[in-house]
């Protein structure tokens, strides 16, 4: 089962995915894995990297980073595709992949990781999304930020589509929408 | 009154269109005359798209925006009213950001009440409010 979540900030949503996903796995004796898609530029992002490896410690998940081209890990002889995916965040893929660190800003990233998106559920069948909501700011924004507000949309919306479950996470409740 | 609401791109016109049959000549887009002109709305569109950048004008040219509503409520009655939620992230500094933040959700409440049918939508999600 494909499964989509998202929210707001510091609500409990990773942390509700990561549940999800580890139940869903022991449940069928499948491989547990935590797609790792932030790509450390500097100290904070490290740190941050550590804070989280230590908060999934213990739980069963083996680590893949794959910052972009998130279908690659299709093809990958170690990965088996029946096992069970935490895939967090869609926000810091589409980011990574629209504004490559060592890179020029693309701003058809959208499209692209949206496909690649539909195809990784798709691929794997047990897949946990982890997307942030950030459509609610009383801000008119620059058009490159709008155009990845935009471009998030449409991966969340293109996920909420093809997911069996989409969970919006509030402050302590999770609304089942799907 | 039919009023839809939900974040930014998360499909509230493309659920309008299907659900209500509405065409691209019906629709009054209050976002094309943002900051430009005087804040108006045509009252014989059959709906209205992006009123949250409606509100905006208003707050840029001194107009209580909620006030507008009453005096036009009936003209208001059927119309379908799409807006961004815009209430919900963080407090802009500026001020009049910070103003059409509130006056939004003056506005929605309003709207709201006024309305018979509410609904949200949330990734291409409609949920039926009211």
């Amino acid at each position: 089962m494909n499964i989509f979540v998202s929210g707001g900030c510091k609500n409990g949503k990773s942390l509700h995915a990561q549940e999800l996903a580890r139940d869903m796995a022991a449940d069928r004796g499948a491989a547990l894995y935590y797609v790792a898609t932030m790509i450390p530029t500097d100290q904070e992002d490290r740190t941050r990297i550590r804070r989280h490896l230590a908060a999934r410690d213990g739980w069963g998940f083996a680590t893949l980073e794959q910052g972009t081209d998130l279908c690659a890990l299709l093809e990958r002889p170690d990965v088996d595709r029946n096992g069970v995916f935490l895939m967090d965040s869609v926000t810091a893929l589409l980011s990574n992949e629209m504004f490559p660190p060592e890179g020029e800003y693309d701003p058809d990233a959208g499209a692209r990781v949206a496909a690649d998106l539909e195809r990784f559920a798709r691929g794997t069948g047990s897949t946990v999304f982890v997307s942030d909501y950030i459509y609610s700011d009383a801000r008119v924004f620059d058009s490159v930020t709008e155009n990845y507000r935009h471009a998030l949309a449409l991966c969340d919306r293109t996920l909420a589509a093809v997911c069996d479950r989409v969970i919006e996470t509030g402050f302590g409740f999770f609304k089942e929408l799907k | 009154m039919i009023l839809i609401f939900g974040g930014a791109f998360q499909g509230k016109l493309d659920y309008a269109k299907e659900t209500y049959g509405l065409s691209d000549g019906e629709i009054f887009d209050c976002a094309e005359n943002d900051g430009s002109y005087w804040p108006s709305v045509d009252l014989n569109a059959r709906a209205l798209n992006h009123f949250d950048r409606f509100v905006l004008a208003c707050v840029r040219e001194g107009i209580e925006a909620k006030e507008y509503l009453v005096s036009n409520v009936d003209a208001l009655s059927d119309k379908i009213i799409l807006a961004d939620d815009v209430t919900q992230g963080v407090v802009p500094m500026n001020r009049d950001e910070r103003a059409w933040r509130e006056e939004v959700g003056r506005c929605l409440v309003y709207l709201g009440k006024h309305a018979e049918h509410v609904i949200r939508v949330y990734c291409g999600i409609p949920q039926v409010v009211k």
